[in-house]
């Protein structure tokens, strides 16, 4: 991956991620990142919703996107839930009441 | 095992250790906490931020840009343990009764008023400074704060009972009854009390009762005849 890194978010990040996913993730969550349950998210996704989050989470503008291959901003975006604990980050976002 | 008194928490991976509140700050916290909600009611992500850093700051004694700028776990992890170390270990009727009615604005209402008012409500019964009150542990501050209101309405009671008012004339019995002063909502009754009585199976007036020769279907055998 040598165009995308992934990046540590800040918490105003973070919580404008989940407002991202927010939509297209099922009310309750399973303990684990399994393979189907990020499939599951990616596929519901709108396109300017999938491309804002993955600007979040790689720190790139929506145009330098263009110029990468799908197949590696899917990673990165995998990736990048995996790094930024998703799971974690919805149960405290919901906790706040967002 | 007692509570602790202090919680480890990462700021940039270096670890800080930060003390429970005082009563002045926790009152300061509580504040910073209605303001954190209120700004998750408006759905806007800066100003939620903005007011978590800022509680976290007061909290931890660090800038709140340390704060915006760590890693989000760092953050909402400090954020939790901060909000449940500075939590009353105890349960204050006062505090867990919501008043059904709502208090209306005086108009020599101001923001940051409340505190005062506790201050008030410490130094004119204690005669204590500013600094003692706000050095108070937290459980000491509610729990006095909570007789010094039981008191007042006890008193506001005694004296509400030598007056006229409270013996209305009531022109159905001719008399002159006994109306006792209202109470807060925290003070009226036990919430498990209300909840008995409304459990309660009263007596069915004679009226609504069913008239003539009432057969009981549920205490019939299976397959029984008609007499």
């Amino acid at each position: 991956m040598a165009g995308l890194t992934i990046k540590k978010l800040t918490l105003e990040e973070a919580l404008r991620l989940y407002l991202r996913l927010r939509p297209y993730l099922p009310e309750t969550l399973t303990s684990d990142y399994t393979v189907s349950f990020l499939r599951q998210i990616v596929g519901r996704m709108s396109a300017r919703d999938y491309a804002e989050a993955v600007c979040l989470l790689t720190g790139k503008q929506i145009s330098e996107l263009d110029q990468i291959d799908s197949y590696e901003i899917l990673e990165a975006f995998l990736q990048g839930l995996i790094a930024n604990r998703l799971l974690d980050l919805v149960s405290f976002s919901r906790s706040l009441g967002l | 095992m007692p509570s602790p008194n202090s919680v480890i928490l990462l700021l940039h991976g270096q670890e800080i250790e930060v003390v429970r509140a005082r009563f002045g700050r926790w009152f300061c916290l509580e504040d910073g906490k209605a303001k954190v909600e209120e700004a998750v009611g408006q759905r806007d992500v800066g100003l939620v931020v903005e007011r978590v850093c800022a509680y976290l700051s007061a909290a931890s004694d660090q800038p709140a840009q340390a704060w915006r700028d760590a890693p989000w776990g760092e953050t909402a992890l400090a954020y939790l343990a901060l909000d449940r170390l500075n939590a009353p270990r105890q349960g204050f009727p006062f505090l867990s009764v919501r008043e059904t009615r709502k208090s209306e604005k005086v108009a020599w209402d101001y923001t940051g008023r409340e505190w005062y008012v506790w201050l008030h409500l410490f130094a004119s019964a204690y005669g204590w400074s500013a600094a003692e009150i706000e050095d108070l542990e937290i459980e000491v501050g509610l729990g006095l704060a909570g007789e010094i209101l039981v008191e007042e309405q006890l008193q506001r009671e005694f004296v509400y009972s030598l007056s006229e008012t409270a013996y209305p004339y009531n022109p159905t019995t001719k008399k002159s009854e006994f109306k006792p002063l209202a109470r807060p909502a925290w003070m009226s009754l036990d919430p498990q009390a209300v909840l008995a009585k409304a459990r309660q199976v009263g007596k069915v007036p004679a009226a609504f009762l069913p008239v003539g020769n009432v057969i009981d279907l549920w205490r019939r055998p299976l397959g029984g005849t008609d007499d």
